[in-house]
């Protein structure tokens, strides 16, 4: 456990050496800033009563679940595809280390930073303890949601990327897996089940509205472990790979 | 200390390892040598337990790569041929990381780092970003990561590989120095780099052991080059005759030169002192042939490489 705390965290400070992880900061505040202005906006010139929880919160985490299809995949290749192409691989690959420790501490290390920054995306809700009493456990509810949507995207992207030493392949790849995943659930003929447990997006937004139902987030859960697996096996397999 | 054979390895069908069979004893130095694309990094990647064999065993330290592969890890370093280097962290800190992950306890690797910093002379610039570092102290700081956990063996592929003449001879100074405790695998196609590191050399070409050989056996001693004064027939003549020399011919290099190789026998009597080549040059001086000189060849290692690749199939030279 400790050597994959270990690769979480060098993982989770190298997002701060490189630009990634400040460009990364800066777009996903910057769209959840321009969300907020305008939620408040449009809400104050309508006249609605306005539940800052899952009226703006639950806008915005729902706008960053989005987003994040588009971001989480620069994260996963620069963990698991750059350190292919750069060869920096065979440092953890010569060292004694089951290859759960590789894939655990990678997942980690990317978890670690989008959890500093949903904890940082606290900041708009927190404006609205000044005025009401808003409802904690729906602003709990929500920021869990976009934690389990995140480390689901994480996860399937962790896979694709072990899968190449081409960065660029490994992002698009990504992208483009994530979104395929997404809309599979819409294949006529899929069961229901099927249908809601792929749409990992709407799955989420049920969080943002404080309902939180146990199916989900096993569901949740089990996509994870599910692609974890795959690049635990991916990873174990380099050994006998070209 | 490392055992291999019977190593074959395949990518997809292509044969890149041909039933490879050598061993390396302790505190020796072993230097893996031959032409780009031989498998030398393959057997070393397969002996640091990176790849798995698809037949024959190795083992190191007693364990086998392939079901103890943890406990061969615990007991090699390993530096390849493009070090490991994150360009964004400083030097303490990549080398502390580096010991993190050989589980090496906090009250011991403060202590373990330090030391391994200062033995790899890399002190100076430990708060530095390895990013801005020199090839040359890039290669110290990767080599003191894979040493930080005081492996009994250490595997260096091509350790010199794109460093001046001064970094060279530094590192060429390192790894003999840590060969006193450890042994030591290095691979490279610099020949000198060899035959000034290494105790012994396997020579190794399309995935095949061309040959082994001692670098202290004095079978493969440097010759000697005889050079005259004048055209040198009867002097190569002379040479030839004689029972104590193995093979006299015209050194091409050096004009009115003979390059004369002696046998074991004559080096075995000669007793690792001179007195064997100072009696050669007073019969040679007795005969009346105009010698103006006398020098050691640097380049048997050299010779022999190209005869054993020149002599394989498929010899492009």
């Amino acid at each position: 456990m400790s050597v994959t705390m270990t690769i979480a965290q060098r993982e989770f400070k190298s997002f701060f050496g490189t630009p990634l992880g400040w460009m990364s900061a800066c777009i996903l505040f910057l769209v959840s800033g321009i969300v907020f202005y305008i939620e408040v906006l449009m809400m104050l010139r309508s006249g609605q009563a306005v539940d800052p929880m899952s009226d703006i919160l639950g806008q915005i985490l729902n706008f960053l679940n989005y987003i994040n299809i588009f971001v989480i995949p620069a994260f996963t290749m620069k963990v698991m595809t750059e350190e292919l192409s750069h060869g920096t691989h065979r440092l953890l690959d010569s060292a004694p280390l089951h290859p759960w420790s590789i894939v655990c501490g990678k997942f980690l290390g990317v978890m670690f930073y989008f959890g500093v920054l949903g904890l940082l995306l606290l900041v708009y809700p927190s404006y609205s303890f000044i005025f009401s009493e808003p409802d904690v456990r729906v602003l709990a509810s929500g920021w869990l949601g976009m934690m389990l949507n995140t480390a689901t995207i994480v996860s399937i992207g962790l896979f694709i990327a072990s899968l190449t030493k081409n960065p660029v392949l490994s992002y698009l790849g990504s992208t483009f897996f994530i979104i395929l995943f997404l809309f599979s659930g819409f294949i006529p003929g899929a069961p229901e089940w099927y249908k809601h447990s792929a749409n990992i997006l709407d799955m989420s937004g049920e969080f943002t509205k404080g309902i939180i139902k146990t199916g989900t987030i096993a569901t949740f859960i089990a996509i994870i472990l599910i692609f974890l697996f795959l690049t635990r096996f991916v990873v174990e397999s380099r050994k006998w790979r070209v | 200390m490392i055992e291999v054979s019977d190593l074959t390895k395949y990518y997809g069908d292509r044969e890149v390892l041909h039933s490879l069979n050598f061993s390396v004893a302790t505190n020796k130095i072993c230097g893996f040598l031959g032409p780009n694309g031989s498998g030398k990094s393959t057997t070393m990647d397969i002996i640091a337990g990176l790849l798995g064999p698809s037949s024959g065993s190795v083992r190191v330290c007693n364990y086998d790569v392939l079901t103890q592969s943890k406990e061969v890890k615990a007991h090699v370093g390993y530096l390849p041929d493009n070090p490991p280097l994150y360009p964004e962290m400083t030097v303490f800190d990549f080398v502390n990381y580096s010991a993190k992950l050989r589980k090496i306890n906090a009250s011991a690797r403060e202590l373990a780092v330090k030391n391994i910093l200062e033995e790899c002379d890399v002190v100076q610039v430990s708060n530095r970003l390895i990013g801005h570092l020199s090839k040359g102290f890039r290669q110290r700081v990767a080599l003191s990561a894979s040493l930080v956990h005081k492996p009994s063996v250490l595997i260096l592929d091509e350790p010199t590989e794109g460093l001046d003449p001064t970094q060279i001879v530094l590192i060429r100074q390192l790894i003999k120095k840590l060969a006193k405790e450890r042994t030591v695998i290095l691979s490279s196609h610099i020949l000198s780099e060899v035959q000034a590191t290494c105790d012994e050399v396997i020579i190794i070409n399309h995935g095949r052991i061309a040959t082994k050989l001692s670098l202290q056996d004095k079978s493969h001693r440097s010759g000697y080059v005889y050079s005259f004064a004048c055209p040198i027939d009867q002097a190569l003549s002379w040479f030839q005759e004689q029972s104590f020399v193995e093979q006299a011919r015209i050194y091409p290099a050096k004009i009115n030169s003979i390059s004369v190789d002696f046998s074991n026998d004559f080096w075995s009597k000669s007793q690792e002192s001179l007195d064997g080549l100072s009696k050669v040059t007073e019969q040679i001086v007795a005969k009346g042939f105009p010698l103006v000189g006398i020098e050691q060849k640097k380049d048997a290692l050299e010779e022999l490489f190209f005869d054993v690749i020149r002599s394989q199939p498929n010899a492009v030279l």
